[in-house]
């Protein structure tokens, strides 16, 4: 009998890790690179097999900035039960973070992220329809703030992927 | 981790850089070896090293001439076991000219992997002070060792 899998949760837990349903985005969809949020909001399915506690939540602000920022948490129902509220978005080109105190048991959620307005930049890549599909990727216009539930994301035509994540660091970085 | 692109050659980013790439082990190792992937360009030394996550060197190689185009080149380290736990591995170049095998990326994704950076950090010091990277460099490099029962 082999032995069972053990896992260390990782310190960062990005939309980048393999953690995301849609992390292995084709190279051909490109970089991550800055864009305007459009202001939609975006539904990033994840799986963590280990209770993992969180002490910032991060995203990566672009070339430009303005309005703000709200992320969020959902259960695979698509209820919310965490979220950041607005934040004035605060610095380019840099991660800006969100300090919480919670831990994440093991399980499926989603992580939504949304600015509240058209000039504001993030790092972000596309994903097609079909991958959103395949991936659970959800999205909906006009989302700030982060409604209490999911209803109405449906899978997108141009998807807009975010770079954006939980950390259990606290400081640094 | 996502959002690179695949491994080309370039040369290192600054000279006297170190790159942190930050892994973490489950179950425990026995590290004899790290390598790395040499480009075209061979030119001054190499160090390697691994780190705790609060930046204190656990073992370096203390510098090594690069050797060889286009070859692995392993760094023959003091065998360390890595019990479960947050590691760094850094790897730096006296040599800006040097080129290795390494993914392209945006330094903010680098940094939304835990990856950092020191700069006049070769050799390897024995306390590094982390910065966020300002290198799209993902260069290639992996420990070799062995599981052990603690």
């Amino acid at each position: 009998m082999e032995a069972p899998i053990t896992y260390l949760p990782p310190r960062f837990l990005s939309s980048a890790s393999r953690y995301f349903a849609a992390w292995d985005v084709p190279e051909a969809a490109g970089l991550f690179t800055s864009g305007v949020f459009n202001n939609i909001a975006t539904a990033h399915p994840f799986r963590i097999p280990f209770s993992y506690p969180v002490r910032r939540v991060f995203w990566a602000n672009g070339s430009a900035v303005a309005g703000s920022v709200e992320v969020g948490l959902y259960t695979p129902a698509g209820q919310q039960f965490w979220t950041s509220g607005l934040v004035v978005q605060a610095g380019t080109n840099v991660l800006q973070y969100v300090s919480v105190d919670f831990v994440l048991p093991p399980g499926t959620y989603y992580l939504v992220g949304v600015g509240n307005n058209n000039a504001g930049t993030f790092f972000k890549r596309a994903i097609t329809t079909l991958y959103s599909r395949a991936a659970g990727v959800l999205q909906k216009s006009a989302s700030a703030p982060l409604p209490a539930s999911l209803s109405g994301f449906v899978v997108p035509s141009t998807g807009e992927y975010w770079l954006f994540g939980l950390t259990m660091t606290s400081s640094g970085f | 981790m996502e959002g690179f692109n695949a491994y080309t050659t370039a040369a290192w980013p600054a000279a006297n850089r170190a790159l942190f790439l930050p892994f973490e082990i489950a179950n425990p190792i026995l590290v004899r070896k790290i390598a790395w992937q040499n480009s075209s360009t061979v030119n001054g030394n190499i160090d390697v090293g691994i780190y705790d996550h609060h930046g204190n060197a656990l073992v370096t190689l203390g510098g090594v001439a690069m050797a060889g185009a286009s070859v692995f080149q392993a760094g023959d380290i003091a065998d360390t076991i890595l019990a479960q736990g947050y590691y760094f591995l850094a790897f730096a170049s006296s040599s800006a000219t040097a080129t290795f095998v390494r993914m392209n990326s945006t330094p903010i994704v680098m940094q939304a992997a835990g990856c950092q950076q020191m700069d006049s950090a070769y050799p390897l010091p024995a306390v590094a002070t982390f910065a966020n990277p300002v290198s799209a460099y993902h260069h290639l490099v992996w420990l070799n060792g062995s599981p052990v029962a603690i």
